[in-house]
């Protein structure tokens, strides 16, 4: 559904891309994972026709996006990173109008619109003045003008920046329920975010594209070995050797007073044999849990790795 | 080749299918929309009231000062300083146009939702004139009592011309203000360099009153000279092509600008 192939951009002397390719099948979601300033922004800009690239090409839909920028756009929905609404406007009448603009037939666009109310939950607000919702609301809202049109990719910047939790969930929750039937494309700086809601994950840093995977073997790919996490209700004095000397056990480290960090291979899980030390010590198990890598972590590795 | 292979795609072949007309209903009902949003936006903040009453009010008080002279047959003078307000106005009403949606982001929406830089341009300038088209109706009550006190005897003929010479004078002025908010999001820098133009293309035939030959080209340029003649009844068709040009040539430096943003 999106092929890309060595995307460059250049902001005058900047380099802002820099020979990304990629492609998106129909149907998946993918999640752009980068720091702020990597390129995620410019490169959904370039696929949503708003700007073009310095080489290279790009297409949605079989549409180049330069060259056919129209019927790309026509099949697109776009959230851009700062939800585009007219304050001034109601959000039915918002959503009306972004449906018509979209080429959204006439005889259609009541209940577009009210499909799209429904599905984020916007059936409250319906009737009240953009400049006057929540942040939560305003956010919804640039999901229902993405989605207006039936789009069949949608590309989303960004789309839980600045929710509470609870919105998160709601958001994400739909986001899921969109795959299938469209195709999703959405950035975030957020791992979490990109493991639950993402098939596959595209980390982009300095206006490369560094891995690409999905997300269960991104993390387990990148680690070397895997840390286990031992909570003791009433630790030994010296326990470090009698957890070091389990058959696998890399390292132990002493975090605080009762958690202990165990170093293993990633290849064989530990914790029924780590489980069962501690149990026949006397140790008093509270807490026993292998750490996943934050996505801090993933880019430090990977940063560091070339 | 290229060419054949374009043609042969599904999505340009039906649209080479479809006939002329129905091409042209699209774009225009697209331009409406962009146009009526604006409209709307314009008439649900303070500044197309503000606006209006001004000009309205300086009409208002051209009009009983011009009768108070006892010159009612001099009545052109008030379309002549109502062109001269809408240079101090216009820029006003224009600044927000497309530097409002640059700065809400919504510009960002505009440009990646199927509708061309042409459709945004036309669309924004449409809006400004219907807020022209609104403040020339605020003043017609002036035809309307000339008429009504002289007994239906006074030429309304000067009226109506400089009515129509108003819509065409002001046009380019829209579209010159069109093109400066599409150059910034600050609303004010859009404002003076409309204010700017305006000025210059209005006393650019100053320092050449009187003279002849190639002064006459400057004379030429100027937007307020060729509106003279409207007031007197005169409608010249070079004077309409000129006032056109103008225009076409702002929206289209418009669409330039809109364009560009892809190749920063």
């Amino acid at each position: 559904m999106i092929q890309v192939s060595e995307l460059t951009k250049y902001y005058g002397e900047t380099l802002a891309l820099s020979q990304v390719s990629f492609t998106v099948q129909k149907g998946e979601i993918v999640g752009f994972l980068g720091p702020n300033g990597a390129g995620k922004t410019t490169t959904m800009r370039i696929l949503a026709g708003y700007l073009s690239p310095s080489s290279g090409s790009a297409k949605v839909g079989g549409y180049d996006v330069v060259e056919e920028s129209l019927e790309v756009r026509r099949i697109i929905g776009y959230l851009p990173e700062t939800v585009p609404i007219y304050s001034e406007m109601r959000v039915r009448e918002y959503l009306t109008y972004m449906a018509r603009i979209r080429g959204v037939d006439r005889k259609r666009v009541r209940s577009r619109v009210d499909d799209v109310i429904e599905r984020c939950g916007l059936r409250d607000v319906a009737d009240r003045i953009n400049g006057h919702l929540s942040k939560g609301y305003r956010q919804r809202v640039g999901v229902a003008q993405a989605l207006v049109h039936e789009p069949k990719v949608l590309i989303l910047d960004e789309p839980t920046i600045g929710l509470d939790p609870v919105q998160v969930r709601e958001i994400r929750q739909l986001i899921k329920e969109l795959a299938g039937d469209h195709t999703v494309i959405l950035s975030t700086h957020i791992l979490p975010e990109v493991s639950m809601t993402c098939q596959r994950v595209l980390i982009i840093h300095k206006g490369r594209l560094i891995a690409e995977d999905s997300p269960e073997n991104l993390s387990r790919g990148l680690m070397k070995s895997q840390r286990i996490l031992v909570r003791l209700q009433k630790p030994p004095s010296e326990p470090l050797s009698a957890l070091k000397n389990l058959d696998g056990v890399l390292s132990v480290e002493r975090r605080d007073d009762n958690l202990f960090a165990i170093e293993a291979p990633t290849d064989q899980d530990l914790r029924p044999q780590i489980a069962e030390a501690v149990v026949k010590r006397g140790w008093g198990l509270l807490e026993l849990r292998s750490e996943e890598l934050t996505l801090e972590e993933i880019f430090i590795n990977l940063v560091t790795k070339e | 080749m290229k060419g054949a292979v374009t043609v042969l795609h599904p999505g340009r072949a039906l649209i080479l299918i479809r006939p002329l007309w129905t091409r042209i209903y699209e774009w225009l009902t697209v331009t409406a929309l962009i146009a009526r949003r604006e409209i709307r936006s314009l008439f649900s903040s303070w500044i197309a009231y503000v606006t209006l009453t001004f000009f309205a009010f300086l009409i208002g008080l051209m009009f009983i000062s011009i009768l108070q002279l006892g010159e009612a047959g001099q009545m052109r003078v008030l379309y002549w300083n109502t062109a001269i307000i809408l240079i101090f106005v216009l820029p006003i009403v224009t600044m927000r146009l497309l530097a409002e949606e640059r700065r809400l982001g919504t510009l960002e929406l505009l440009l990646t939702s199927p509708v061309t830089d042409w459709q945004v341009v036309v669309g924004k300038f449409s809006a400004g004139f219907f807020w022209l088209l609104t403040g020339l109706a605020l003043s017609l009550y002036v035809p309307y009592l000339i008429n009504r006190f002289s007994g239906g005897t006074a030429d309304l003929g000067p009226y109506w011309t400089a009515y129509i010479g108003l819509a065409f004078f002001a046009a380019p002025l829209i579209a010159i203000g069109v093109f400066w908010s599409s150059v910034t999001d600050n609303q004010i820098i859009a404002a003076m360099g409309t204010f700017g133009t305006y000025l210059l293309l209005y006393i650019i035939n100053w320092p050449t009153e009187g003279a002849a030959g190639w002064a006459e080209i400057f004379r030429k340029i100027s937007l307020y000279y060729r509106f003279q003649d409207f007031t007197a009844g005169l409608i010249k068709f070079q004077d309409i092509v000129y006032y056109l040009c103008w225009t076409f040539l702002a929206l289209y430096l418009s669409v330039q600008v809109l364009a560009s943003r892809r190749w920063r």
